[in-house]
């Protein structure tokens, strides 16, 4: 199948690129920093109560509030910059490859990176839990069970709610040569997002797709969660058939 | 019979901003095992032509046919049958010579002993773990052209390959196409700025200069151009009495010679015949033969 053999050519160029690197480093950056946080300030009454979703929902929130946007940004600029930085885009497009094949085993690529944030996040989460209960085994991770329906959930409406990003930023990734464009666009609208979401309570958030991750991951926006996500989707989908709309027309200056 | 053109581009016009025309009406045609030296000075449209007919930019006027195909309706299968070399080599630096190839080779339907092979064709089956970053310019051109071989193409299409390469790396190099042509018989097109760099190894040549096509057909048909351009200095003792007895050469004034056109040596010896039963003593008989580089750049100069 032609896009299967497109998307192996996009792994295998991403082989040993700093790509998987930082969606290892972004996914263990919480896990950490919860660890770090046990040691020097111990365990909060709180997550005594029911400590592993007080974690993972922590977690996820902290997760959706900066690390997984900053994810999304700076993967979705690294991935189409391996074609600029070597300036493969002739090769590319000079090989047999349907373009809309080429546009979507790009697409896939950053989606299988995300799926593996996604292993490696609750991995380590979990890596983390078992550390913290040997660090300090009366916060009783062993007493309670972990609630598996709640954490899958966590895991969907998180990917959902992030989807429209994704497509936005992979446009702006392939759209510029510079690194720095696309980077600078999604940090200030992700800025912009949460300045919409905690200090303006702009009614206008649920069309604001930088505003979904955030909406979705905090219990007092939870009322809208399925619009929001059904925007994103909606979103995800329409930007891309743009997206592709316009990369099918591009020039590429040899 | 002849056999049917591998390429053949008609009409050819391309604007990249409204009323700055790069190509006119450029036509081309590409016999099937030729080497076709494509030429012209930087910024002549040679690289526009060629990424039109890889479809690296949008057609505007013009019909290009690979193959017998339109290229433009059957882009994917004719581009199986291509291997390309457009300017820099597209290379990623942060992998080998071999990961490089393997990115493509499923995509052009090649098995692993093909990557060997061109590896080998190309000299480059030893590199081993070396990525292709480190690599000396000579080298990521080699395995550029093996990228180019690795789906046993038919036409092969070099834009200035030989751009940076030092004098030994561009003999290596047309020894190489030297091979590929007479062993695989693949047609190949290779653009340069240089008449020198490709006469010794293309069959036809094509000329273009500002966007326009100004000669195209076989080196043997270049170089009668070449003869029928090539002029002979004469010094006599009465310039203006020889100039009236070689009148039928057109010979042209200068300030203390006259300048003739000729086209074989019987001229030259009809034009001494003519000057000595007139009685004027020649003092200078110079043959100044018209070279391919000069022609070609008389050509692209006017």
């Amino acid at each position: 199948m032609p896009l299967l053999l497109s998307l192996r050519s996009e792994i295998l160029k991403s082989k040993r690129t700093f790509c998987w690197y930082l969606t290892i480093i972004c996914a263990a950056a919480l896990p950490i920093m919860f660890v770090a946080d046990v040691c020097i300030d111990g365990v909060t009454s709180e997550t005594m109560r029911d400590p592993w979703n007080a974690f993972f929902s922590t977690g996820f929130m902290a997760l959706n509030l900066v690390i997984f946007p900053m994810f999304i940004v700076l993967i979705c600029t690294l991935l189409p910059q391996l074609e600029y930085r070597n300036n493969t885009w002739k090769q590319v497009f000079t090989s047999p490859q349907k373009m809309f094949d080429i546009y979507l085993s790009k697409f896939l690529l950053i989606q299988i990176m995300i799926l593996v944030f996604f292993v490696a996040f609750n991995t380590l989460m979990f890596s983390a839990a078992l550390t913290i209960h040997f660090i300090d085994p009366k916060v009783g991770f062993i007493n309670y069970s972990l609630d598996g329906e709640e954490l899958l959930i966590y895991n969907l409406t998180t990917y959902a709610s992030i989807l429209a990003i994704t497509v936005i930023q992979f446009i702006a990734g392939l759209r510029f040569k510079s690194f720095i464009v696309p980077v600078i666009i999604g940090f200030v609208l992700w800025v912009s997002a949460a300045a919409m979401v905690f200090q303006t309570q702009s009614t206008m958030v649920t069309f604001f797709p930088y505003c979904y991750p955030i909406l979705s991951a905090f219990p007092q926006f939870k009322i809208s969660l399925s619009t929001i996500l059904l925007n994103s989707a909606v979103m995800a989908a329409v930007f891309l058939a743009f997206g592709f709309a316009w990369f099918n027309q591009r020039i590429i200056k040899a | 019979m002849s056999k049917p053109p591998v390429l053949k581009i008609t009409g050819l016009s391309y604007d990249y901003a409204r009323g700055k025309t790069t190509l006119s009406d450029i036509s081309m045609l590409v016999e099937q095992g030729s080497i076709y030296g494509f030429l012209g000075p930087n910024g002549s449209g040679k690289t526009t032509t060629l990424s039109l007919l890889l479809g690296l930019l949008p057609m505007q006027n013009g019909h290009v046919e690979i193959f017998g195909e339109n290229m433009q309706l059957n882009r994917t299968s004719n581009l199986k049958k291509i291997g390309s070399l457009v300017e820099s080599p597209s290379l990623y630096g942060h992998l080998t010579a071999k990961e490089n190839l393997e990115v493509y080779r499923q995509i052009y339907g090649a098995t692993k002993a093909r990557v060997e092979e061109v590896l080998k064709m190309v000299g480059l089956h030893d590199t081993g773990k070396k990525k292709t970053k480190h690599f000396s310019l000579g080298m990521k051109q080699r395995l550029a052209i093996a990228l180019a071989l690795l789906p046993k193409p038919a036409l092969l299409i070099l834009d200035e390959p030989t751009n940076g390469l030092d004098p030994n790396g561009i003999i290596e190099f047309r020894q190489l196409l030297r091979k590929l042509n007479k062993a695989f018989g693949i047609t190949i097109i290779i653009s340069s700025h240089l008449l020198s760099e490709v006469e010794k190894m293309v069959s036809h040549v094509g000329i273009i200069s500002g966007g326009k096509m100004l000669f195209q057909g076989s080196v043997r048909e270049l170089q009668q151009l070449q003869n029928n351009k090539s002029t002979l200095l004469i010094n006599t003792s009465d310039n203006d009495a020889a100039y009236h007895v070689l009148c039928e050469y057109h010979p042209e004034r200068s300030y203390q010679d006259i300048t003739v056109t000729y086209t074989n040596n019987q001229d030259i010896a009809m034009i001494t015949k003519r000057l000595t039963e007139h009685k004027i003593d020649v003092y200078l008989l110079q043959p100044k033969e018209n070279n391919l580089e000069e022609l070609y750049l008389n050509l692209t100069s006017n």
